[in-house]
């Protein structure tokens, strides 16, 4: 990794993974999160994490969008007209999650079921909006491809963790597999029925958001 | 940035924008198209088995091939005009063809999707030559007969109606009775996630299995939602006919009972041929 560092650090502007691309793909996974730290998507981060196979498409879905505006504003930056820039930004982010929406119902139908309006909602995620207005306007495609990969993951990792523990603890799976064994429940172990409610998810989100702003030292004034 | 290039440019952009947007979308929803039908087409025929007693499990195992030949082998679809005498779905299917469907395109169409695309098109029919409806709707109905290995277990009835935000559509299966409830489904709706929507949850379903659609005197009652429980709201001579509620889903329940209710009552006629 110091190789490639050092090796990159001369070249100027071309570089495709240098230290500050590298620094906008991690910036948003933990110390500058999406959820927890600027506290966007919300809404679909309490409706989805019920169970992780759900919030594993819910995250691949907002990947695709996310990435996919980022570049397409990046691409017309230059081009799009500052009054209308918000309406075009909102048309180039429903396309393409109309386009998400008919690809799982082509392709994974029951997943699409479940997820049922969420997707469609990834058009009112804060974030995507967020980054086009704040990065993609500003960059060029492939810093805002970076950044539009690396907020969907840290909006990733945060739903996996919700979804994990509410998973765990609501119904005693993971991805659909049971691993609290029958002889818990036997003993008298009950699923944590809170979990399965969306103040489950508040209360689990509210312990990341601690965990995270104890370690990264970050405090609201 | 582009603030100098006028009001005229601002517009172009914008005409163009949405021209790429659209054309892009229909591209996609051309392609995906079949695909999607194909899947909804799947859905429910996985709906009707679950309405007949299948669990989600033993659905989920069955691979879509089979699912759709089981379907063929264990389900005779029937469809009755208003007569409940058996309609011909040939002349439907000539109906349509004239009418710009291509034989491939109905080719997967059972009798019972043949008949609701009739009766679709019968209504614009309707709607273009200014008529009254009930002078064009034959009153046609599907009715699913569930005999695996050749002895009917159960019949199947289509349900559909208003929901809160659309329209829910679903199966309830009957015993040979014609009067317990053997199972019931939904397939199709947009009630609001954790709200209505828990209509699909296995324990809603289950609640109305083993009830019972007839009165004491033969009459139809149907089965209804309570709110709350049942055992709290609905005296101990009438659980026979009610069901436990959703809380906060009062309006989509709202709607089920009136769509059951009626949906039951235009078989009833039939049904009580088939009870003597």
């Amino acid at each position: 990794m110091s190789v490639a560092e050092a090796t990159a650090a001369p070249v100027k502007k071309t570089e495709l993974f240098g230290k500050k691309e590298r620094q906008i793909v991690k910036d948003p996974l933990w110390d500058n999160n999406p959820i927890t730290l600027q506290v966007l998507g919300i809404c679909s981060a309490l409706a989805v994490t019920t169970s992780l196979q759900p919030t594993a498409v819910m995250c691949v879905a907002l990947t695709a969008v996310l990435t996919g505006s980022n570049v397409i504003i990046s691409l017309m930056r230059n081009f799009i007209p500052g009054k209308i820039r918000i309406i075009v930004m909102l048309s180039v982010i429903s396309s393409l999650v109309i386009l998400v929406d008919q690809t799982l119902k082509a392709f994974a139908y029951g997943m699409s079921k479940e997820l049922s309006v969420f997707v469609s909602l990834i058009i009112t995620n804060c974030i995507v909006m967020g980054r086009a207005e704040a990065f993609a306007m500003a960059n060029k495609p492939w810093p805002s491809f970076l950044d539009g990969l690396g907020n969907s993951l840290g909006y990733s990792v945060i739903l996996l963790m919700v979804g994990f523990g509410r998973e765990l603890l609501g119904s005693g799976k993971v991805f659909g597999i049971q691993v609290v064994p029958q002889a818990l429940y036997e003993m008298g172990y009950v699923d944590m029925g809170l979990m399965i409610t969306p103040p489950g998810a508040f209360i689990l989100l509210g312990f990341i958001i601690w965990i995270q702003r104890e370690t990264s030292k970050h405090y609201e004034d | 940035m582009s603030a100098k290039k006028g009001a005229g440019y601002t517009y172009a952009f914008a005409m163009g924008l949405c021209l790429v947007c659209s054309i892009g979308l229909s591209l996609a929803y051309t392609v995906l198209k079949p695909m999607q039908a194909d899947n909804v087409r799947l859905d429910i025929v996985q709906n009707l088995f679950s309405a007949v007693g299948y669990t989600p499990d033993q659905i989920a195992e069955l691979k879509p091939a089979e699912v759709l030949s089981k379907f063929e082998s264990d389900f005779e679809v029937k469809v009755l005009d208003k007569d409940n005498n058996e309609a011909d779905t040939a002349f439907m299917k000539k109906e349509l063809l004239g009418l710009g469907y291509t034989e491939e395109a109905l080719a997967k169409e059972n009798a019972a999707s043949m008949m609701n695309l009739f009766n679709r098109k019968v209504k614009l029919l309707a709607r273009k030559a200014d008529k009254k409806l009930e002078e064009y709707d034959p009153g046609y109905k599907a009715l699913y007969v569930y005999q695996p290995g050749g002895t009917i277990e159960a019949y199947v009835v289509p349900i559909q109606g208003n929901g809160l935000w659309d329209i829910i559509k679903g199966y309830i299966a009957l015993e040979l009775d014609l009067n317990t409830v053997k199972g019931i489904s939904f397939y199709e709706h947009a009630e609001t996630p954790g709200l209505g929507a828990r209509i699909t949850e296995d324990w809603f379903k289950q609640n109305y299995v083993g009830k019972h659609i007839l009165g004491n005197a033969g009459e139809l009652v149907s089965i209804t939602i309570a709110k709350g429980k049942v055992a709290d709201s609905v005296p101990e001579s009438k659980h026979d006919h009610w069901v436990d509620g959703i809380s906060g889903a009062t309006l989509t329940t709202k709607g089920i009972n009136q769509f059951l209710y009626a949906d039951l009552q235009k078989y009833e006629p039939y049904f009580k041929t088939l009870r003597n």
